[in-house]
């Protein structure tokens, strides 16, 4: 959150992060006002989620505009909630729309810098309004995302005017057990096609997708968020699960785990939910789901293989190099053989460019690894640990490297909880560290 | 590749990163003496160093890349500074479609800037204060991951309104002493290098993005 103040201070310095201005009309409309007129509130939603670009970059300069001329306020709302887009917040606001405020606050919980740091400077510039609205609505503070609750308490914290007039102008902040509705959705969910509006009573794919789009902009983590996500991943219509699986890509180890295994390693599930179940475990800091990406990884005939290696290219330490090197991919035909090839350059050229800082940093999520193949007895154990040991051995001058493995070397703090085998492979790195350690330095970085 | 690059667009600073491993990378960009040898038919790098821009936060993302060259010819001495969207250490924004090695977002930024107007390249030297240029740069390929229904990902190019591109920044220098070489967003500096030009020969000593609270234009 300090990050949140010193970015917003920063920006203010800038003069960056605030979408160019509004009142220039673009020259195009996204869409004919007779199309747009022709489409309920649903429809004209289903426009935007599929128009080419979505709402970011260019075509957002062009649908926001179109959007504050039409005066779909609700319609802009939405995409800020489902996008944190900076355009639509500023949108918002300049029409004194009473609902900027909750919207703005919202997007505090984006993963996406350009967009958080946006909304936090947006607020800090209204900080006496933004204040009062805290303060005005703490009974409910508690609903409020964990990031929007941290700003709260770092304003109040800083003191100064509040405009308690204003504030009680503004929309009250978001029930979201009512905003976020359709992340329970009844057992049958259509997709909405080319229609021009709902039907009453009836779910559509894209309400659950935009669920899932406005929980990922939110912050909100834990239950019962990952008891939804796991419900969705269970659920009938594979859209909805592979949906489900999509959303949990950038919530990192924050995802229903086993519902996404078993996911991928159901046989009857269909091939795209399959690979979306592993994209969504990719960021996982498990070592045994690492471990089993590696795996799938370095089978071309699995149905997940380029999600595997797509992903592995993204996030790999290295080793998934070495298995590609001797991965014969013919089998799956010469697409998925170039597209191999393709991203064996790709990590190699990740790799090549890794500083040691990065390796540093690195370091605990290797050597668990590492740990977890070699206690499992993992098929990977014969390859992976020596070549784990060497890789850090051969960095070992590097002031990072040996401040990541002394870190782990050292005693666990008597109060640490851990389960027996979380224990017994932080022992192994322990040991494993404390070995690095001893060995001398080499006198170049050899990657 | 050899780009590196700039701008993302939040708040950021810029880690620097001349490291060893970028300046080999550069190859050709190591500094050469000039003197005494016949003026080449292109402009002669002589001096190249590569950085981050990333995250102004602890273990913070590179959002783009950066790549500054002293360049010489015709009597000239010029900076050049190019930034990317694309590069082996840009990280992608959050979400199933990003793909490490490209930000779509700082594409994006850079973009907008070029097109508004909002960028700027100033230099500080023995002989006083001088602007440079910014315009568009190579045209920039950043990728997205596709999901097909038959359970395959692919990359494909992201489909943007405009063409995507890198931005570029030159500046002439001047003659030998120390150049501050400043861009500027929006009025304020987010880029600071310093190149010396001393004996017919160049190096750019400093490439860095300013802190959270030195950004302001002086």
């Amino acid at each position: 959150v300090s990050r949140l103040f010193a970015s917003a201070a920063l920006l203010a310095l800038l003069g960056a992060g605030v979408a160019p201005s509004l009142a220039e009309e673009p020259a195009s409309a996204p869409v004919a006002d007779d199309v747009w007129d022709a489409h309920d509130g649903e429809g004209r939603w289903v426009l935007l989620r599929t128009a080419p670009d979505r709402f970011t970059g260019p075509l957002g300069s062009r649908w926001v505009p179109y959007l504050v001329r039409r005066g779909e306020w609700d319609l802009l709302e939405w995409v800020v909630l489902a996008t944190a887009n900076s355009q639509a917040i500023e949108a918002l606001e300049k029409a004194g729309r009473p609902t900027w405020v909750r919207a703005a606050v919202w997007a505090l919980g984006s993963r996406e810098s350009h967009a958080l740091d946006s909304a936090a400077l947006r607020l800090k510039t209204h900080a006496p309004l933004v204040r009062a609205w805290f303060a005005r609505h703490a009974k409910t503070q508690a609903q409020l995302p964990p990031p929007a609750r941290t700003f709260a308490e770092h304003l109040a914290a800083e003191g100064g005017a509040v405009d308690e007039a204003g504030a009680a102008a503004l929309a009250a902040p978001y029930n979201p057990v009512v905003l976020l509705a359709a992340l329970l959705p009844p057992r049958e969910v259509v997709p909405f096609g080319d229609r021009l509006r709902a039907q009453p009573g009836v779910t559509y794919l894209h309400q659950v997708e935009r669920a899932l789009d406005m929980l990922g902009e939110s912050g909100f983590v834990g239950s019962p968020w990952l008891d939804h996500l796991g419900a969705l991943l269970a659920h009938p219509v594979p859209a909805v699960r592979r949906a489900a699986a999509l959303a949990c890509v950038p919530r990192r180890g924050d995802i229903p785990a086993e519902a996404l295994l078993a996911r991928l390693e159901s046989p009857a599930e269909s091939a795209d939910v399959r690979s979306a179940a592993l994209l969504g475990l990719s960021l996982s800091p498990d070592p045994a789901v690492r471990a089993r990406i590696l795996v799938i990884g370095s089978d071309p005939l699995h149905p997940a293989f380029t999600a595997a290696v797509s992903r592995l290219a993204d996030v790999d330490d290295g080793f998934a190099i070495m298995l590609w090197n001797d991965l014969d991919a013919s089998a799956a035909g010469p697409t998925v053989q170039a597209f191999l090839q393709a991203e064996r350059r790709r990590l190699s050229a990740r790799i090549a460019a890794q500083k040691g800082d990065s390796l540093g940093q690195r370091i605990p999520d290797m050597l668990a690894l590492a740990a977890h193949v070699e206690m499992t007895a993992h098929p990977l154990e014969g390859r992976l640990l020596p070549w784990t040991l060497h890789t850090i051995g051969a960095a070992l001058a590097a002031p990072e490297v040996r401040a990541a493995l002394e870190t782990l070397a050292a005693d666990p703090p008597p109060e640490e909880r851990a389960t027996p085998s979380e224990a017994a492979r932080a022992e192994r790195v322990r040991l494993h560290a404390r070995a690095l350690l001893a060995k001398p330095p080499a006198p170049t970085r050899a990657r | 590749m050899t780009r590196s690059g700039l701008l993302g667009a939040s708040v950021v600073a810029f880690s620097i990163a001349a490291s060893a491993a970028a300046l080999a990378h550069a190859g050709a960009g190591e500094a050469q003496g000039a003197r005494g040898e016949a003026e080449p038919r292109e402009p002669r790098v002589l001096h190249h160093l590569a950085s981050d821009f990333v995250e102004d936060e602890p273990g913070a993302r590179v959002l783009a890349a950066l790549e500054a060259r002293v360049l010489h010819f015709g009597g000239r001495t010029w900076l050049r500074l190019d930034a990317s969207p694309i590069g082996p250490r840009v990280v992608a924004p959050p979400g199933y479609r990003g793909v490490a090695g490209s930000n779509r977002r700082t594409a994006e930024e850079i973009a907008a800037a070029l097109a508004d107007g909002r960028l700027e390249v100033r230099v500080r030297g023995p002989r006083g204060t001088a602007r440079g240029h910014a315009f568009a740069g190579d045209l920039s390929e950043v990728l997205e991951r596709r999901l097909l229904p038959d359970g395959r990902v692919e990359h494909v190019t992201a489909s943007f309104e405009a063409p995507c591109r890198d931005v570029r920044f030159e500046v002439d220098l001047g003659g030998e002493g120390t150049h501050d070489v400043e861009v500027l967003l929006d009025g304020r500096v987010r880029i600071r290098a310093t190149v010396r030009l001393a004996g017919g020969r160049a190096r750019i000593e400093r490439l860095e993005s300013l802190g959270a609270h030195d950004g302001d234009a002086s």
